[in-house]
C-alpha cells in the first residue's frame, strides 16, 4: 500500500534545462529556449530541420504545439516553412515512430502521448499531448525507489523556467 | 504548492509534509531522536528531556558542492539559498559544469 509523503517541486532555470539536455539528451538536438523547446533534426530523407514546440498546461497534461509557420529547413530555409503544412505529413510519422519507440522501450502505454493537428489562431499547429492519467498510472506500477513512488502533479513552463510538481508516495508494508 | 522563481535560479522545494515524511521515515527513532517541522515552520528537535526549537531561517550565502558521478557528469551545484519555512524547505541552486 502506498502512502501520500507530500509534494516535490522543481523549478529548473533555462541554462540548468539546457546544460541537462546537452549532457543526457544531446542526441535530441533539444534546447529550451524563451519557454518553449527547439528542436533541431534530421528527416529520413536528409532534409534537416529545425521545429518549436511551444509547451502549456490542459487539465490533462501538458500540450506541445509545433506551429507550421516557425518550422525551418537546413537547406530549404523559409520555404520550408510554406512547405510545412506539407511536410508535417512527413514529420509526424517520423515524430511518431521516435515517441512509439521511446515509450515502448520502456513499456509505457502508448495512449500517454498522442499527436493531433489543430489551428491555433490562423497558425496551422501540429500538437504533441502528453497526458498524465496514464502516465502515472504507469509510474504508480513501477518497482518503489528507495520506497518511494512518484506521480506527475503538473508541469509547465515559463519564459525562464521549467516547473514540476511531483506527488510522492512511500509505500507502507503490514 | 507553489514554486515562485526569481531570474537566474533553479528552485527545489520539499513542501511540509514531504519534509516531516522524510524525518520520520530516515531521522526519527522510536525512544530517540525525533525532529519534526511544526505548523509555524519552527523545526522541532527532541532527544529524550532535551529540546531544541529552531526558528524559520533564510540562508542566502552561495556555496558550491561538487557532484562526482559518472552518471551524472562533473556538476557542481551552487547553492544560492535555503530557505525553511511552514511551507516546507526551499533551495535555490544553479548547476555548473
Amino acid at each position: 500500500m502506498s502512502k501520500h509523503a507530500g509534494q516535490f517541486g522543481m523549478s529548473l532555470q533555462s541554462s540548468d534545462i539546457n546544460t541537462l539536455l546537452a549532457t543526457f539528451a544531446s542526441d535530441l538536438g533539444m534546447i529550451f529556449k524563451a519557454g518553449c523547446l527547439s528542436v533541431r533534426t534530421k528527416l529520413p530523407m536528409g532534409l534537416g530541420i529545425t521545429l518549436v514546440a511551444i509547451p502549456r498546461s490542459s487539465p490533462d497534461g501538458v500540450v506541445f504545439s509545433i506551429p507550421f509557420d516557425q518550422i525551418r529547413g537546413d537547406k530549404t530555409g523559409g520555404m520550408a516553412s510554406m512547405l510545412a503544412g506539407g511536410l508535417w505529413g512527413l514529420i509526424r510519422p517520423f515524430i511518431e515512430k521516435r515517441i512509439k519507440k521511446e515509450l515502448t522501450a520502456r513499456r509505457i502505454p502508448e495512449e500517454t502521448v498522442t499527436l493531433s493537428q489543430s489551428t491555433e489562431g490562423k497558425i496551422k499547429v501540429g500538437q504533441i499531448t502528453l497526458h498524465l492519467r496514464p502516465l502515472n498510472a504507469w509510474l504508480i506500477r513501477q518497482p518503489p525507489a528507495q520506497g518511494f513512488k512518484v506521480n506527475v502533479d503538473s508541469i509547465w513552463a515559463t519564459e525562464e523556467h521549467l516547473n514540476v510538481i511531483l506527488d510522492i508516495f512511500h509505500d507502507v508494508y503490514g | 504548492m507553489s514554486l515562485p522563481t526569481s531570474a537566474g535560479t533553479s528552485k527545489i522545494e520539499l513542501d511540509s509534509k514531504l519534509l516531516n515524511s522524510l524525518l520520520a521515515i530516515f531521522v526519527n527513532k522510536p525512544n530517540g531522536l525525533q525532529v519534526q517541522l511544526g505548523e509555524s515552520g519552527n523545526l522541532q528537535v527532541q532527544q529524550g528531556d532535551l529540546q531544541v526549537g529552531v526558528d524559520p531561517f533564510l540562508i542566502s550565502q552561495a556555496l558550491k558542492v561538487h557532484l562526482r558521478n559518472g552518471n551524472l557528469g562533473p556538476f557542481t551545484v551552487q547553492l544560492n539559498q535555503l530557505q525553511m519555512g511552514a511551507q516546507g524547505l526551499t533551495i535555490s541552486l544553479n548547476l555548473l559544469t
